[in-house]
């Protein structure tokens, strides 16, 4: 009997275990965490539940993976080593030295030491291909290749070509008066808006009957009731039924390129990914820890409902969840005090500078009057390797040495640039020395 | 821009596709790359007439330059044909590869590496108006390899290598043989 017992246990036991493991590998949008083999990159760990994103079924790396989410931006910043250069069978060599065509030669996931920006091949992994630098650039001569990366992005490459430093070499630090360049969303939507954009009053509003309008003074100060957005423009579905909370995709149809750069960051990835919202406790960086920490990412989080003040959105609602340095430094330092500044109106609109200006930038496109400005909600497109930022967030305000100093010193990125640089980058020097060196066939004359 | 070079190389993929199957049913290997170098050549006779000349000298609406991401302008010729060489690697199987080579390259990368593809290069420039043709094998895989000499064709392409400050050669001169286009197909 007892023996009975024993086996009809230990038999319950190992069904049990099968199902536990069998069930998420077997089926789709179920926590595969207990699979994941070592600690996820930053930038994945959102997204490691979902095994089935980046693997194939029992595990065989999707390399495609990689591109479906990355090329668009790398093919953006005319990504400079790109793995289609190097299946030209003349780089066949190259490629028994290192597999460039592989974006896992250098980022490997699922590792137990944390890596920058993911990148898990040596520091000098530069030298396997360019060991003799210093005869196209003599003044790279001496150069350890272990730090190659202080100055050069492997992908973009924009912020440190030659011809590009050479048009920036003698700028001030600050370029006085500054501004940001102004939001013009609705410039364009009035070309293509089916309403007036008049301002309404609350009595216009065409909420159904049995609607709570307790916001409704929220909504007649917004941006929305200025430029003539009532209410059924963001709460009826595609059945024009009434939504009482409506999400992302209901600002689509108006905010379509915001809705997809939110997705496609930190901030949205998992809803793209069809996972719970993000939300503090999932966060690797310190968070704040205050009633609100239940309170997950949508639109909405920082684009208060109804209020939709932008000014909120680009400092209270950052700084109401993060709180690592660099965050909780911003509040003393020179850029905030600017943006204190032109809420307060003692300086021109967009002369301050808030946590959206550098994270969330304003981008602009198009010439003359198609040129739009809109708010890139990607902050990937803006954050590591920060050389990223060079063009589009510090050249608005400050010379590309100076720039190039503060992003390469990690003390003022913790103080939130409340400080001088103390690093000196020396790639404007070298680039004026070079412009300078007579040619070979100057000196021949 | 992606557009229009994706629709041009298009046209010249359909071709290399067409030709791999032809290859295999014997024509000789010559006969191929020559087919593939005019449906190039072709290419870029329309990209430098029709787009660069026209709309920058002519019509003088757009410039071409270096960077012309950056300065929202036209992409010189040579990197016309670089973008579409890239498309070529990146969605074709046929195996078929082409370049812009030199032995005076403003660009290190395109400076010849192989062996077939330094004779070839001081071939064409030795032999004004012949064509290289050679065999060799990369990465364990044999190809055929042809090199077309690829002469300075407008006033643009003089001035731009001679005062490039990466040219090693600055006396280029109008017809004269700046580099080579290697054509390279797998053999079966």
């Amino acid at each position: 009997m007892k023996k009975i017992i024993f086996w009809t246990a230990w038999l319950g036991l190992l069904v049990g275990l099968a199902y536990y493991l069998a069930y998420p590998l077997l089926t789709d949008n179920t926590d595969k965490r207990i699979f994941v083999p070592a600690k996820t990159s930053n930038g994945h760990h959102q997204i490691e539940e979902k095994c089935e994103l980046c693997h194939e079924p029992f595990g065989a790396l999707k390399e495609q993976a990689c591109l479906d989410c990355h090329v668009k931006q790398l093919n953006k910043v005319g990504d400079s080593h790109a793995a289609k250069i190097f299946k030209d069978p003349r780089n066949a060599d190259t490629l028994k030295i290192i597999n460039a065509t592989s974006c896992l030669s250098c980022h490997n996931e699922h590792q137990q030491d944390e890596y920058p920006s993911g990148v898990t091949i040596a520091a000098d992994f530069c030298i396997l291909c360019h060991q003799e630098i210093a005869k196209d650039r003599p003044s790279h001569q001496d150069m350890a290749f272990d730090n190659c990366t202080d100055c050069h992005n492997y992908h973009d490459n924009t912020a440190l070509y030659e011809d590009f430093l050479a048009k920036h070499l003698d700028e001030p630090a600050t370029i006085k008066n500054s501004v940001l360049p102004e939001r013009n969303l609705l410039h364009f939507y009035a070309k293509k808006s089916k309403h007036a954009l008049t301002p309404l009053k609350l009595s216009d509003h065409d909420a159904p009957i049995d609607v709570d309008l307790s916001l409704g003074q929220d909504w007649l100060a917004s941006s929305h009731a200025q430029a003539g957005v009532n209410c059924q423009s963001c709460h009826l579905n595609k059945q024009a039924v009434w939504v009482n909370k409506p999400d992302q995709n209901y600002c689509k149809s108006c905010h379509k390129k915001e809705v997809k750069g939110f997705l496609s960051g930190k901030h949205g990835v998992r809803l793209q990914q069809n996972l719970s919202p993000m939300s503090r406790d999932k966060a690797r960086l310190p968070m704040t820890t205050d009633a609100m920490k239940d309170q997950t990412l949508s639109c909405t989080s920082c684009h208060a409902a109804h209020q939709f003040k932008t000014d909120t959105a680009a400092v209270k609602a950052c700084l109401t969840c993060h709180a690592d340095e660099h965050s909780l430094a911003y509040k003393n330092s020179p850029h905030s005090q600017l943006w204190n500044h032109e809420q307060q109106g003692l300086l021109p609109e967009g002369s301050g500078i808030s946590c959206a200006s550098c994270h969330l930038p304003r981008e602009s496109k198009g010439r003359k009057k198609n040129r739009r400005t809109k708010v890139q909600h990607n902050q990937n497109h803006n954050l590591r390797p920060n050389q990223k930022m060079l063009r589009k967030v510090c050249m608005q305000c400050h010379g590309v040495g100076f720039s190039l100093d503060a992003l390469a010193d990690k003390a003022l990125i913790k103080n939130n640039f409340s400080s001088p640089p103390t690093k000196h980058l020396t790639s404007l020097e070298m680039v004026k020395k070079r412009l300078e060196t007579p040619t070979e066939e100057n000196t021949n004359e | 821009m992606n557009k229009i070079i994706k629709s041009l190389v298009s046209t010249a993929l359909i071709s290399l596709s067409s030709l791999s199957l032809n290859a295999a049913e014997g024509i000789a290997p010559e006969k191929v790359v020559d087919m593939i170098h005019d449906a190039l050549e072709a290419n870029r006779i329309v990209y430098a007439e029709q787009i660069v000349n026209r709309l920058m000298n002519e019509e003088e609406v757009i410039d071409a330059s270096e960077h012309w991401k950056e300065e929202q302008t036209l992409l010189l010729p040579a990197q016309f044909f670089r973008a579409g060489a890239d498309i070529v690697l990146e969605k074709s199987n046929s195996g078929v590869s082409y370049s812009l080579l030199s032995l005076w390259p403003v660009n290190d990368q395109n400076k010849a590496k192989t062996d077939v593809e330094k004779a070839g290069l001081k071939f064409i420039s030795d032999n004004p108006g012949k064509n290289f043709y050679g065999k060799e094998t990369l990465g364990g895989k044999a190809y055929f390899t042809a090199i077309y000499p690829d002469k300075a064709s407008s006033e643009a392409c003089v001035s731009c290598h001679n005062n490039h400050k990466d040219s090693p050669k600055k006396d280029f001169k109008i017809n004269e043989v700046m580099g080579g286009m290697i054509i390279r197909i797998p053999m079966n």
